[in-house]
C-alpha cells in the first residue's frame, strides 16, 4: 500500500510540487528567520563569549547588560581582591570613544581596556601582531572587520584602503597606533571593536571621576562561582555575575525592552502560517481530489488503519523533503552570507524547531484528510 | 440446467430494508426485498434512477449497512459482521467494476490490477504476475500492460477494471453499470469478455443497468421500481449461458 501512497502523491505533480513549495517556504522561512534573530542575540552578548578567562564578572548592581556601562571606583577592585576564594581580579575598561579618520569623519568604536599587567581579556583571535604589542607606546588593537571597513581609510578617489599595523588612528585627540589586528565576534552595534590598556584607555575617555567598567575575577580552584559571586556582592555591595549568568541578563534585557523578538517573531509566525495555508489547503485538495479513488480502496476492502498508513506515509515524505530544501536553503543562504554583516546562526536546536513547526503543519494537515477519508462512505464508488 | 439447480445460492436476500435518513425526513431505498442469486449466474438488476438499484448492490457488496432485513453472501451474514470484519471479507469476496472505472491515474493498468492483491496483504513484486495473467487474458499487451489510464480508450479502461475485479478470485462481482461510459459495440465486447473471464461455476455476477442493449448477457433479469423488485425473468433451462435476450417476468 506505500507503494500506492507514494505513486497517488507524486503522480499528482501540481499538487505533490505546491505541498512542497508550501513546506520548503515555510521551513526556509521559519529557519532563516529564526537564525538571523539568534544571530542578533548572539552578538549582544559577542565580548563576553570572546572574553573567556574570568569566571566572575562583577559590575554596578543597576547594570542591565554588558553594554550598559555604569562605572565603578577603582578602590573596588582592591574590595574584590579581598574577598575569600577570588584568586585574581583584574579591571576592565569598556567604553564607547569617538575615532576620527583620515577623511575628517568620526566613528564610534568600542575601546577596551585591558590589565596593564596581565592584559587579561584579551581577543581571542590575533590576525597579525601579538597581545604583548600592547604594552609599546600609544598602542592598540584593532578587530580586522572594522579595519578593513568602517575605519579603512577612503582616498580622494573614493577607495578603501583599509586600516594596517602601523598606521594611526585618533581616538578623542590622542595619537594611537595599530600593532596588531584581531579578529572578534560581532557586536551588536557592529562598531569597530580596539584593544589597548586599561591605563591607555582611561586616558582616550572623556573626562569622568570613575572609569573602571568591571571587575573580571578568577576563583580559586574548587571554589563554586555562584557561591563566590554572592561573597563578593555580600562584601562589596556590588553585583557578581557567572559569565553564562551575564549572558542570559543581557539576552533577557534585549528580550524585554527590544522590539527584535517580536519583529522576528511575527516573521517565524508568518513563516508557520504561509506554511499552513499553502500545504494545509493542497493537501486536503489533494485529498479531496483523490477521495473516489480512497473510497475504492476502502469499497475493496483497505481499512481505516492501511488509509491512515497512506495518508501518513504521503504527509512524512512531502514534510521530510520540504523541511529539507527548506533547511538546505537556509543554510545555503547562512553560508553566502557568512562573509556579511548579516547575523546569521544555525545552531540544532533551530534545525530541530523548524522540523517541529513542519511537523505540525503536516500532522494537522494529515488528521484533516484523514477525518475526511475517515468518515468517507466507501458507497461513493457507485456515484458517478 | 440453470445455474440455480446445480451451484446453490450466493445472495440470500429476506426482507431487506434500507432507509436513509430519519423522521420526516426518511427515505425509504429498499422496502423489503427478496431475492436470491446462484452461483455461476449472470444476475441483471433493472430499473429507472431512484428505483434502489444502486442500495441494493451496495448492501450485497457490503459496503453499505441496511435497515432492516437479512443479507447473507456465501452463507456469511453480513448483519452481525464487525466492520473490520466486513471489511476483511469484501477485500477477499467482492469483485467491483464501476461505471466510471475508478483506475488510479498515477498507477499503469498492470498496477491498477495489482491492487486488490496488495490490499490482500501481497507484495508488489508477488502481485505482478497474476495481474498480468488476468490482462493478457482480457487481451492486453506488454505496452498496453505499462500504460496509464488516461493512455487508454474506454473500453481498455473497462477491460482493466474487469482484470482488476476478478485478480484475487473473488466469489461475488457486481458490475455498476459497466457499459453506460462505452458505445454499443464496444459495450457488448465488454460484456462477453465479462460472461468469458468472470462468470464461472463458483461465482455470481451481479449488474445494475440501464442499458436494454447488454439484457441478452443476462441469466436471468430483476426488474425494480420504488425499492421493490417487481418482476423476476428468468431464461428458460435450455443449458448453458445464453446470450439472446432475456425477457423480464415474474
Amino acid at each position: 500500500m506505500s507503494f500506492i501512497a507514494i505513486r497517488m502523491l507524486v503522480g499528482d505533480r501540481a499538487k505533490y510540487l505546491g505541498i512542497l513549495v508550501g513546506l520548503t517556504f515555510a521551513s526556509l522561512l521559519i529557519t532563516q528567520q529564526s537564525a538571523i534573530f539568534v544571530g542578533l542575540m548572539s552578538r549582544t552578548f559577542g565580548f563576553l563569549a570572546d572574553t573567556g578567562q574570568p569566571d566572575i564578572w562583577v559590575m554596578d548592581p543597576k547594570v542591565q547588560f554588558v553594554d550598559d556601562i555604569k562605572p565603578l571606583q577603582d578602590t573596588e577592585l582592591y574590595r574584590v581582591r579581598s574577598v575569600e576564594g577570588v584568586q585574581w581580579a583584574v579591571p576592565l575598561y569598556k567604553g564607547l570613544i569617538k575615532a576620527r579618520l583620515s577623511n575628517g569623519n568620526f566613528q564610534t568604536c568600542n575601546v577596551v581596556g585591558l590589565d596593564d599587567a596581565t592584559l587579561l581579556g584579551g581577543p581571542p583571535v590575533m590576525i597579525e601582531g601579538r597581545l604583548e604589542d600592547l604594552r609599546r607606546s600609544d598602542s592598540v588593537i584593532v578587530d580586522v572587520v572594522g579595519a578593513n571597513d568602517k575605519l579603512a581609510h577612503i582616498d580622494a578617489d573614493g577607495r578603501r584602503e583599509p586600516l594596517r599595523v602601523g598606521d594611526t588612528v585618533e581616538l578623542n585627540d590622542h595619537r594611537a597606533v595599530v600593532v596588531g589586528l584581531c579578529s572578534v565576534t560581532r557586536t551588536f552595534q557592529s562598531q569597530p571593536v580596539v584593544y589597548t590598556t586599561f591605563s591607555r584607555a582611561t586616558t582616550f575617555a572623556p573626562q569622568e571621576r570613575k572609569l573602571l567598567s568591571f571587575v573580571l575575577v578568577k576563583a580559586k580552584a574548587g571554589v563554586d562561582h555562584h557561591e563566590l559571586g554572592r561573597r563578593i556582592s555580600r562584601v562589596t555591595g556590588l553585583a557578581a555575575y557567572t559569565r553564562a549568568d551575564f549572558k542570559e541578563m543581557t539576552v533577557r534585557y534585549f528580550m524585554k525592552y527590544t522590539g527584535i523578538p517580536i519583529n522576528f517573531g511575527m516573521s517565524v509566525v508568518l513563516g508557520f502560517l504561509v506554511g499552513v495555508a499553502i500545504t494545509g489547503q493542497t493537501f486536503h485538495s489533494f485529498t479531496l481530489d483523490n477521495l473516489r479513488y480512497f473510497g475504492t480502496l476502502k469499497a475493496m476492502g483497505a481499512t481505516n488503519g492501511r488509509l491512515l498508513g497512506m495518508i501518513v506515509l504521503q504527509a512524512m515524505i512531502v514534510g521530510f523533503v520540504g523541511y529539507g530544501l527548506g533547511v538546505g536553503a537556509a543554510s545555503l543562504f547562512g553560508w553566502l552570507s557568512s562573509s556579511s554583516e548579516l547575523a546569521f546562526r544555525l545552531p540544532w536546536q533551530l534545525m530541530a524547531l523548524s522540523g517541529t513547526a513542519v511537523l505540525l503543519i503536516c500532522a494537522g494537515s494529515a488528521v484533516v484528510s484523514i477525518f475526511k477519508v475517515f468518515r468517507l462512505e466507501p458507497a461513493i464508488v457507485f456515484k458517478s | 440446467m440453470t445455474p440455480e439447480d446445480t451451484n446453490g445460492v450466493a445472495v440470500r436476500l429476506r426482507r431487506l430494508t434500507k432507509v436513509y435518513g430519519a423522521g420526516a425526513t426518511a427515505v425509504p431505498a429498499l422496502r423489503g426485498v427478496d431475492l436470491e442469486i446462484h452461483k455461476g449466474e449472470m444476475f441483471m438488476l433493472v430499473g429507472p434512477s431512484g428505483s434502489g438499484k444502486t442500495t441494493l448492490i451496495s448492501v450485497m457488496a457490503g459496503i453499505l449497512d441496511q435497515t432492516d432485513g437479512e443479507c447473507v453472501i456465501f452463507d456469511h451474514d453480513l448483519r452481525h459482521m464487525r466492520p473490520r470484519d466486513k471489511t476483511r471479507y469484501r477485500g477477499e469476496t467482492i469483485g467491483f467494476v464501476f461505471q466510471s472505472f475508478n483506475l488510479l491515474p498515477s498507477l499503469s493498468a498492470e498496477e491498477n490490477v495489482c491492487v486488490p492483491l496488495l490490499i490482500g496483504g501481497m507484495k508488489l513484486r508477488d502481485a505482478r504476475p497474476s495481474a498480468r495473467e488476468v490482462l493478457a487474458r482480457v487481451g492486453f499487451d506488454e505496452r498496453m500492460m505499462r500504460s496509464l489510464p488516461a493512455m487508454l480508450s474506454g473500453g481498455q479502461q473497462q477491460r482493466v477494471v474487469i482484470a482488476r475485479a476478478i485478480v484475487h478470485r473473488p466469489r461475488l462481482i457486481v458490475c455498476d453499470e459497466p457499459t453506460s461510459a462505452l458505445d454499443h459495440e464496444t459495450g457488448h465486447k465488454v460484456m462477453e469478455l465479462l460472461r468469458a473471464v468472470a462468470l464461472d461455476r463458483d461465482r455470481a455476477l451481479v449488474v445494475v443497468t440501464h442499458d436494454a442493449r447488454i439484457f441478452e448477457f443476462a441469466d436471468r433479469i430483476a426488474e425494480m421500481d420504488d425499492g421493490r423488485i417487481v418482476r423476476v425473468g428468468a431464461r428458460s433451462a435450455t443449458g448453458g449461458p445464453s446470450h439472446g435476450p432475456t425477457a423480464p417476468g415474474r
